[in-house]
């Protein structure tokens, strides 16, 4: 290897450890890190690592993600501080080709641990996962009823859902959120922890909300301090609700489609799909265009050195 | 047992002697010093009654470390210490770097995370040659590959 002798700076950052570049770099956007990719072979694979995507994802503050026009398939990312107050809001544009599959009639699904789930079809049985920062997706047939299996439901909803009943992702759980006809003003949210374990459903938060005239409630993320993000359907808002205090904090966003689910939790991530794809599916890359044997090149060789 | 043992408490608080690597000996309050896991282990390991060399530690960047530990002990509201702490790190780049290998070094979480995040802050609008600068870093991709990575990435930029 020709690694010549580095121009040495004059600082004392030339003796910072990877450990201590890792620090730095953890605090960053993903926006960032995609530039700083091409800092250095070190920092690319610092960057493309799973325990550094892992690290990231669960550093990054929340984010939803709302369509922004039907047609053009464009998402909008808003990112907020942990209070869930929207002054910090960042924006990033997710478009069909460049980072979502190109398919004409592609739908959101929704999101956890840092991926898309999108579906695509007359019976929306064509399923793409997808991580648009990367951009790379797999596409799933689901064939009739074989994949979907029964999940055990929530111990207290058993038997009695008569109401409105919302299946949804949580906080990166998958959630069920319940509201009776018979007392209009509770929400009952429930999200398992593990997914298909019956004891792990967990969390029976209870809104008594004021906000009655509202039909509908998708709760999206808990965020510290008892605050949870939720999105309200008739005026299509995301607000930020105060579980201790039963109070309504704001809007965090406005909405402006009028479709069935305007806005998912989403956090952006370097989490690979090559880390987590093992068996027959093939993940591809959203650009054809560009080359990126040469990307997986250099993953590879790192991972060799790692194990 | 019911012993009357009112009068005595005079609390006395043990002082921990910290020597940096150029043999300056800082005396720290022990609540105040343990906030260093590493300081905790060597101070475990038997050094509390003597001097507890930090050899990667040079007195100036010793003084400011010791400042913080003093100031996060001392009970001060929470809105004081955010206000001392903003000020704390609003230092000039070659210090920062000093305090933030010193806080990896002493290994005192809090205080890294705060200038993890400074640093952070200071690099995030930065492009990728200048921080190759700041850093020293050699760029070690051919041509053909950063213009490869660059156009990977150009989706987030326009």
């Amino acid at each position: 290897m020709d690694d010549t002798k580095q121009e040495v700076a004059n600082t004392n950052v030339t003796k910072f450890s990877e450990d201590l570049i890792t620090e730095i770099l953890l605090r960053m956007p993903v926006r960032i890190l995609l530039r700083f990719r091409c800092v250095c072979k070190a920092w690319f694979r610092l960057i493309s690592h799973e325990d550094f995507a892992n690290l990231h994802l669960r550093r990054s503050p929340p984010g939803i993600l709302n369509k922004l026009s039907p047609e053009g398939g464009k998402l909008h990312l808003f990112q907020m501080g942990e209070t869930g107050k929207a002054s910090k809001v960042e924006e990033m544009k997710f478009v069909p080709e460049t980072n979502l599959p190109a398919t004409l009639d592609i739908e959101l699904m929704n999101s956890c641990n840092g991926l898309l789930c999108l579906s695509e079809g007359e019976f929306r049985n064509v399923i793409h996962v997808c991580n648009p920062v990367l951009r790379e997706h797999i596409t799933i047939q689901v064939d009739d009823h074989k994949a979907s299996g029964r999940l055990p439901a929530p111990p207290n909803c058993d038997g009695n859902l008569d109401g409105f009943v919302r299946l949804g992702v949580f906080n990166d759980c998958l959630s069920v959120t319940v509201c009776k006809w018979d007392a209009p003003y509770e929400i009952h949210i429930w999200a398992m922890k593990e997914y298909g374990v019956q004891e792990s459903w967990f969390k029976h938060i209870l809104i008594k909300s004021q906000y009655r005239h509202f039909t509908f409630y998708e709760p999206l993320i808990l965020l510290r301090r008892g605050q949870i993000l939720i999105l309200l359907e008739e005026k299509l808002l995301v607000c930020c609700y105060n579980i201790e205090e039963d109070r309504f904090r704001g809007n965090i966003i406005q909405c402006y489609n009028v479709e069935d689910m305007p806005a998912i939790a989403y956090k952006p991530s370097f989490v690979s799909l090559h880390h987590i794809v093992t068996r027959h599916e093939q993940v591809l890359s959203i650009d054809c265009v560009s080359n990126i044997s040469l990307l997986k090149v250099l993953l590879r060789d790192f991972s060799q050195k790692v194990l | 047992m019911a012993s009357s043992e009112s009068t005595t408490t005079s609390t006395t608080t043990k002082v921990l002697r910290l020597k940096s690597s150029d043999n300056e000996i800082f005396g720290v309050e022990e609540k105040a010093a343990l906030q260093s896991e590493t300081i905790k282990s060597l101070a475990e390991d038997g050094y509390s009654e003597d001097v507890i060399p930090l050899f990667n530690v040079e007195k100036k960047t010793l003084a400011k470390i010791v400042e913080w530990l003093n100031k996060h002990a001392s009970g001060s509201s929470k809105e004081e210490l955010k206000r001392w702490d903003a000020d704390f790190v609003d230092v000039d780049k070659d210090v920062l770097y000093d305090l933030l290998l010193a806080s990896n070094y002493l290994n005192i979480e809090v205080l890294l995370h705060q200038l993890a995040q400074k640093v952070a802050d200071m690099i995030k609008g930065k492009k990728p040659e200048e921080i190759r600068q700041l850093f020293g870093i050699k760029n070690d991709f051919t041509p053909e590959e950063e213009a490869e990575i660059r156009r990977e990435n150009a989706w987030a930029f326009e």
